[in-house]
């Protein structure tokens, strides 16, 4: 198993990227609440960048929004709420502010633990809708029969990216991980170990 | 019976801030705890580094809600 896990490790040891910010990351300093002693992390994969990117662009639109809502509904422009305190405009300002502080930093969560982990035994994905419904799902890694992945659209060919999609033997669940960075790569890793785990 | 209005719409609007920011106090605390468990079933080494930010944000939650309470409060007395 060591020297197995040594030369993955070798093999891919360029793909690695910083912990916090990556969307691949090799062998990555990842303990898993129920790891097995023998269990080695190899991979774990997160949504492109390009998607948290997205995402905080939103979040900025909102906030604007949410100003020049409040701005028009306190200052009297259209002759509504025109009554309204200005202390009162300014609690709503604040509370715009804080909602945009929320929808980034949970922006920043559901991505950062949107993953597929991927250990010498088994492959884990955790799948998140929001930062409030998650799935999580398991399979062995013997069990996997087809990686396969697809790609559509500009944004997928301007930064490499595609979808990811597992199937499992004997299970109707399917790992499914979208907008994934270099999905060609991810697969034959997986394709790797899944070969390897089946010689031994 | 005389209704006045403006005391009704004072009170109208301290219980929609009111309730907002209840289920405000309420989704950064589930989010806290959330975080908290995640942490721990993934546990890398900014695991401390995410709990101890989104425990910031409830203390910025909750301070929102203080200042937001005195500002109504300032603004309708």
């Amino acid at each position: 198993m060591t020297a197995r896990v040594q030369k993955l490790r070798e093999k891919l040891g360029s793909l690695s990227r910083s912990l916090m910010l990556g969307s691949i990351l090799v062998f990555p300093r990842f303990r898993l609440a129920k790891q097995e002693a023998d269990e080695r992390i190899v991979l774990v994969v997160r949504k492109h960048p390009v998607v948290l990117l997205w995402r905080i662009v939103l979040a900025v639109l909102e906030l604007l929004l949410g100003f020049f809502i409040i701005y028009i509904l306190t200052s009297g422009v259209l002759g509504v709420f025109g009554h309204i305190s200005k202390t009162i405009s300014l609690s709503l300002y604040l509370i715009n502010l804080m909602f945009f502080v929320t929808t980034l930093w949970t922006s920043y969560l559901t991505w950062y633990y949107d993953l597929v982990i991927v250990t010498t035994t088994r492959i884990v994905d955790m799948d998140f809708k929001n930062i409030l419904a998650m799935r999580w799902t398991e399979a062995r890694l013997a069990k996997i029969e087809d990686v396969t992945i697809g790609a559509a659209g500009l944004l997928s060919a301007l930064f490499d990216m595609g979808n990811l999609f597992l199937q499992t033997a004997g299970s109707r669940d399917e790992f499914e991980i979208r907008n994934i960075p270099r999905p060609l790569k991810v697969q034959s890793i997986i394709m790797e170990l899944v070969s390897s785990l089946r010689r031994r | 019976m005389v209704i006045d209005i403006a005391r009704l719409t004072n009170w109208l609007i301290i219980a929609i801030f009111g309730m907002g920011m209840i289920l405000y106090i309420y989704y950064a605390i589930y989010l806290y705890l959330r975080i908290k468990i995640l942490a721990r079933s993934v546990n890398t080494e900014y695991s401390p580094v995410i709990i101890f930010m989104t425990f910031l944000h409830l203390v910025a939650v909750l301070v929102l809600t203080l200042v937001v309470i005195i500002l109504l409060f300032v603004a309708l007395h």
